[in-house]
């Protein structure tokens, strides 16, 4: 099929000639346009690599940079060329390489990487807007960062996005932007926080997870929304997590790291790209407070687990208010 | 290189750090990699950066924390080493 759509994603226009149905369309000029190319090998060239992204020991990702484009290679998947410059993203995938798959790597990978030339910060993370604000969710794959955001939303609470996360300063406050409606869990996350099976889309052909996109079964806020906490998931001390979910803050030294790791960065060998995320993290750091959180990885416990954060941000939001004074304050 | 405290070291062009409390970050641009600091590194780079004198370092060290001689000067040359190493400082030839 050959079509030329323009989606919008974050402040991102694509003009794409593949449907891309998880976006919604618009009809803005185009900052890139996205061209599937038919199957075929890895692209030849020279290339210089930079970057990896390895995960369990494989590497999963590799960024070169190929005569005016940004190379990605998905080694089972296919390539991408991103024209350095703009306006141009291309891929072409190995044989038998579904087209899902080819979006789920544009929409989840090769788009936050995009925009982390463009905005302050992209995260590696899930956001929902609770009582008090956005707050986020970090942690490394697999942590339950989805699932948590799903089983909130299922609770009412307005998701913001599922993968990754932008976040923009505006006035002097922290805003969550939102990405696009659509939580991706493995199947045994769907059973475990719905009653009912809800309608699911196939992620890509190499994952059992599945996309939840249905704005009845999950809210999703199309608004910015201002961040008010992070909350990390990775249990790096290795003890059993605790019976009842806990909630400890976070030295503002590992904030930063955590946020390092948890960045999409598509040029880690642009020193102003680097230095302006530097900045940026520093700022983010001084502004929001992190907490780590700790619970079993129990469906069952994930309503306690939403209750203790919606008690914690109470507390975080009187907090506030006491720092910096209640509207009635001095009359 | 093995190093001494007779050596002096300062930090690599194109680093950053930024202070948290009493903990260190630093990115180091030349390889996009990031690297922290706790309390007691905080306080050693926060010394050589003004010294660059690692004997001078050892000593003021070793009046602020509870430590043996030979202890701090064993750990100040591991953290040096890593730190070179790292690229995030680099030794300076004494002035003939």
């Amino acid at each position: 099929m050959n079509v030329a759509k323009r989606y919008q994603v974050c402040n991102l226009v694509i003009q794409s000639n593949i449907l891309l149905p998880e976006l919604a369309e618009t009809s803005q000029p185009p900052d890139y346009h996205f061209e599937l190319l038919p199957h075929g090998e890895h692209f030849a060239g020279d290339h210089r690599w930079f970057n990896h992204w390895i995960f369990r020991d494989e590497v999963r990702l590799s960024f070169a940079f190929l005569d005016a484009h940004y190379l990605l290679r998905f080694p089972d998947h296919g390539d991408f060329l991103v024209s350095r410059a703009g306006p141009e993203i291309k891929c072409r995938p190995l044989p038998g390489v579904s087209e899902s798959t080819v979006r789920h790597l544009l929409l989840d990978c090769v788009i936050p990487l995009i925009l982390s030339r463009r905005e302050p910060l992209v995260l590696h993370a899930s956001a929902i807007l609770a009582g008090s604000g956005a707050i986020a969710f970090i942690g490394a794959s697999g942590q339950g960062k989805s699932t948590l955001a799903a089983s909130h939303g299922q609770l009412g609470y307005p998701l913001i996005s599922d993968d990754y996360l932008v976040l923009r300063n505006l006035a002097g406050a922290w805003f969550a932007i939102p990405s696009y409606p659509g939580v991706r869990l493995m199947p045994k996350s769907t059973d475990g926080i719905f009653d009912s099976p809800p309608p699911t889309a196939e992620v890509a052909s190499y994952t059992t997870k599945r996309r939840i996109s249905d704005l009845e079964v999950l809210p999703f806020t199309e608004t910015p929304s201002k961040m008010t906490s992070l909350y990390v998931l990775d249990d790096d001390d290795g003890d059993a997590p605790p019976k009842h979910p806990s909630i400890e803050p976070v030295s503002r030294r590992e904030t930063f790291m955590k946020l390092v790791s948890s960045s999409f960065n598509l040029d880690i060998t642009d020193k102003e790209l680097l230095t302006r995320q530097f900045a940026t993290l520093n700022q983010l750091v001084a502004a929001l407070p992190c907490f780590r959180l700790r619970y079993a990885r129990e469906f069952g416990i994930l309503p306690a687990v939403s209750r203790a954060i919606a008690i914690h941000q109470k507390g975080i939001t009187a907090d506030a208010h006491r720092a910096h004074g209640s509207p009635q304050d001095g009359r | 290189m093995p190093i001494a405290l007779t050596d002096h070291l300062r930090m690599a062009d194109e680093i950053l750090s930024t202070r948290m409390d009493k903990e260190t970050v630093i990115l180091n641009l030349k390889t996009g990699m990031y690297h922290g600091l706790d309390p007691v590194g905080t306080r050693f780079f926060e010394v050589l950066k003004s010294t660059g004198d690692l004997g001078e370092v050892h000593r003021q060290l070793l009046a602020e924390f509870d430590v043996s001689p030979e202890r701090l000067e064993a750990d100040l040359l591991a953290l040096s080493e890593d730190m070179l190493a790292k690229g995030i400082l680099v030794a300076v030839k004494p002035q003939s």
